[in-house]
């Protein structure tokens, strides 16, 4: 079932009065229950594509529609990054004055339908399930780099979205975190969410179910 | 979002280790705006009443010419001047006396008699003399018997008890010497006054009587003219008059020092105001530089620019609260102190008694968290502005 489509996306950046063309009438459609991998050379355009989809880059032509939500002003955008996206970044982006639990529970303020009570439950049964919930207390400075990711996938996850988006999430991690948080996705994926991810790492190829190569502008799919 | 939520986030956002400068900071310029914006407040709306009240200030004595008028002919001429409300010779306008009752280390028991028509004061206790020479007479309500009361000699909470002494008879010497049976019969309101606190008045006649017996001896005569103006800018049109030479007040007022201090207030809040706008600038400048991270955090899990901006302007509101109240409290504490800096050269004006009132506080509140906020709004600008890719890939 298709919960994210982009329609039509080009992308170009104008810098010193040179064009650069990023991407150009992109067309893709992802599904849920998918593992995604995007992958690409340095540079291609991945993480201008995933930024774009939750409204951090404003497209030159097209639409980007999420579970039925058309991206088209910041409103829309906030929306769709609090309701139907969670985002994983490489550098993990943690608040430093909160507890791994404050910082998972972060995102449920805005929602209605937690009160404060029902999302700390929430946000304790998340970081169970992630392996860190003898570590709720600990601020961020307090934890290794494989645990602050895992934090903030429970974070993004906290707010129960149906879509996944993490760029790089194990660029900062060893082997061994890296494959832990591989294998989490995978999981939610089988799970029943749009997973995708965007790694440089070869190791990705094992756990996705479709496999994006951005190049030259264009989109390109394998598996 | 809940009321408690929102609490929850603003009370992160509040407690930090930036904050307590920018407190600290806001503190002092606030009580630096609370004082001046309180003195100018209160010197412009009590200056025209303590003029009013202060009997004094209207009082001027007339130099003539003996040899083209008589004191007679120029008291007739005064009295039928509309300006004039009360004309008497010397020995009906001035004597003094000491008062056993009231010395003590700190007061000699020194008093001024002043001569003058009943009428003339607001009573609290007691009532006011009478005409017929009576040894009766009326002190002020900020009694203080001694002609040295400068500062650290002069404190209002330093009373004798004056509201005991009422018909009392009292242990007083006319002019240090002679034992007399004057009685205080009344206390006036010299809240609004600037005249000296050991002032006390008595009727012309008493006055007359008591001058006749005890100093008999000065060519009254020859003295000038005393007379009471209805307003001391009024002077001129006594000037005018044939023969007369020239008019005195008997009190100049202190204006200098009022006008520097008010001009220095003045300059105190135009650059208190100018640091708290530019200091709520760069303060908030750099705080948001150094939440930059916390922003992006807060719009990648999905708050919008109006929460995050609704966090900002709570927090300035409620560091500004905290600023104006404890600015407030310092204020009090140290106004009175700060105060005395100033008019110490001046006796006079060291009887003002400025209170900051509560309009002043009102006034001095909205104005100070309108400067902040104002600040906080310029530099808000930039979170719509922000690229939040750069501080995704910082
Ligand atoms: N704000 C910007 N202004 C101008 N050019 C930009 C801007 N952001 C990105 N670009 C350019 O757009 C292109 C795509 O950048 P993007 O960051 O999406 O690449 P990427 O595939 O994520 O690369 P990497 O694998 O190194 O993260 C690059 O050529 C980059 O220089
Ligand atoms: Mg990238």
């Amino acid at each position: 079932m298709s919960i994210l489509k982009l329609v039509n996306c080009s992308k170009s950046y104008i810098k010193q009065n040179k064009v650069i063309k990023v991407f150009s009438n992109l067309n893709y459609s992802f599904d849920c229950g998918k593992f995604y991998a995007i992958m690409g050379d340095s540079g291609s355009g991945k993480s201008t594509l995933i930024n774009s989809i939750v409204g951090f880059v404003s497209l030159d032509t097209g639409s980007i529609v999420v579970d039925n939500i058309l991206l088209n002003n910041d409103k829309s955008a906030a929306k769709i990054r609090m309701e139907k996206v969670g985002l994983v970044y490489q550098n993990f982006l943690l608040h430093d004055n909160m507890t791994a639990l404050e910082n998972v529970m972060l995102p449920t303020y805005l929602n209605k339908s937690f009160t404060i009570n029902s999302a700390k439950k929430q946000a304790i049964y998340l970081l169970d399930s992630i392996g860190l919930k003898e570590r709720k207390n600990h601020f961020p400075k307090e934890m290794s780099g494989g645990e602050q990711q895992r934090v903030a996938i429970a974070r993004a996850l906290v707010n129960n979205p149906k879509i996944i988006i993490a760029d790089e999430p194990t660029g900062n991690l060893d082997k061994k975190n890296e494959q832990f948080i591989f294998k989490l996705l995978k999981k939610l994926s089988k799970d029943g969410k749009c997973v995708i991810v965007v790694s440089h790492n070869n190791a990705i190829k094992k756990y996705c179910d479709v496999l994006i190569e951005l190049r030259d502008g264009k989109i390109y799919e394998y598996k | 979002m809940s009321i408690s939520k929102y609490l929850k986030l603003l009370s992160k956002q509040i407690i930090n280790k930036n904050n307590i400068v920018l407190i600290i900071l806001y503190i002092a310029l606030s009580s630096i705006i609370i004082f001046c914006i309180s003195y100018f407040n209160g010197v412009n709306s009590l200056w025209d009443k303590w003029l009013n009240n202060s009997y004094d200030f209207d009082l001027a004595y007339v130099l003539s010419d003996n040899n083209t008028i008589t004191q007679k002919e120029l008291l007739k001429k005064l009295q039928n001047n509309p300006n004039v409300l009360d004309s008497f010779l010397y020995d009906e306008f001035l004597g003094s006396a000491i008062i056993d009752d009231f010395k003590s280390s700190i007061m000699s028991g020194e008093i001024k008699m002043i001569g003058t028509i009943n009428g003339n004061k607001k009573i609290l206790y007691g009532r006011d003399f009478k005409e017929d020479g009576s040894m009766e007479m009326i002190c002020p309500s900020n009694f203080f018997p001694d002609p040295v009361y400068v500062n650290q000699r002069y404190n209002f909470n330093n009373t004798v008890g004056l509201k005991n002494y009422i018909d009392k008879p009292l242990n007083i010497k006319y002019l240090g010497e002679y034992e007399i049976p004057m009685k205080i019969v009344g206390i006036f309101d010299a809240t609004y006054d600037l005249s000296d606190p050991n002032i006390c008045y008595v009727s012309h006649l008493t006055l007359k009587n008591l001058n006749n017996k005890y100093q008999a001896n000065l060519d009254y005569e020859r003295m000038p003219i005393y007379i009471q103006l209805d307003n001391n800018t009024n002077i001129n049109s006594i000037k005018n008059i044939e023969g007369v030479l020239d008019v005195v007040l008997v009190k100049q007022i202190k204006e200098d020092t009022i006008n520097d201090v008010i001009r220095i207030c003045g300059i105190a809040v135009i650059l208190a105001t100018i640091m708290v706008f530019f200091l709520s600038y760069f303060i908030y400048k750099r705080k948001l530089i150094n939440q930059y991270k916390y922003i992006g955090l807060m719009k990648i899990v999905g708050y919008d620019n109006y929460i995050i901006k609704s966090l900002f302007y709570t927090e300035t509101l409620l560091i500004s609260i905290i600023s104006i109240v404890l600015g407030y409290l310092i204020n009090i504490i140290v106004s009175s102190k700060f105060l005395e800096l100033f008019l110490y050269s001046d006796p006079q004006l060291a009887l003002m008694n400025i209170s900051i009132s509560k309009t002043t506080v009102a006034i001095a509140f909205i104005f100070v968290l309108i400067i902040f906020s104002l600040a906080v709004k310029i530099v808000l600008k930039n979170i719509s502005k922000m690229e939040i890719k750069d501080i995704i890939y910082d």
